[in-house]
């Protein structure tokens, strides 16, 4: 019970504050505020994510709002809802996704 | 199994709130107000107040709690503070410090240490 699952917000948690970590995190319920990751951030279809947020991939599978640093990637997958800026070297727009807002692309470290 | 789990590396810090378990193997700080399950798992960390069903502690506990149904705190597990709960299980080899108050009804002194 304590290796192999994944740091997960359940979908019926609601967070308000900082997350930091170091491991890839999966949030399925609502979080509100600053999330700094050195992995990957996946809000899974239904999470709700409202934070500035930091890390080295986002994967966004549901709703987010607020802004996106991402080291390496941003994946926008089918079904999710942006709302606000990205700042990504790399970005993956699939078709069904919604976006609204600034996108910024980094190159300088590419 | 819908499940809240803060892994080894993860630091929270803010208010949680929700109505499924949640599994604290890293770092937590602030106030967690759930129907559920909380538990601190061996070389997790919680410093908050926290309101829930069940509280479990196996790894270190600084806060109050307030529990509808039991606390636990089992071998290995360290627990500072104070405990408002209707069942109170405490392994052996299990540290706890602070006031217990298992009457719900009221009519006990609420004095800080």
């Amino acid at each position: 019970m304590t290796t192999n699952t994944p740091d997960t917000i359940g979908p019926d948690t609601h967070i308000i504050g900082t997350i930091t970590g170091s491991e890839p995190l999966y949030v399925e319920g609502k979080v509100e505020g600053k999330i700094e990751l050195e992995n990957v951030l996946i809000v899974s279809p239904g999470g709700f994510v409202e934070a500035e947020i930091s890390a080295k991939e986002v994967v966004l599978e549901g709703h987010f709002d607020g802004k996106i640093n991402a080291r390496e990637r941003v994946v926008l997958r089918k079904d999710c809802a942006a709302h606000g800026d990205i700042t990504t070297p790399r970005i993956v727009v699939e078709d069904g996704s919604l976006f609204n807002g600034n996108l910024y692309m980094d190159t300088t470290n590419l | 199994m819908a499940e809240t789990i803060i892994g080894k590396t993860l630091i929270v810090e803010g208010e949680i709130t929700g109505g499924e378990p949640i599994m604290v193997l890293g770092t937590l700080k602030g106030k967690v107000s759930l129907d559920n399950r909380v538990s601190v798992a061996e070389g997790g960390r919680v410093d908050a107040d926290i309101t829930a069903g069940v509280v479990e502690v196996s790894g270190v506990m600084n806060g109050n709690i307030t529990v509808s149904d039991r606390l636990e705190i089992k071998t290995g597990g360290r627990m500072y503070g104070d405990i408002s709960a209707p069942r109170i299980l405490i392994s052996d080899g299990a540290l706890y410090k602070g006031n217990i108050d298992m009457e719900r009804s009221g009519g006990t002194t609420n004095e800080a240490e």
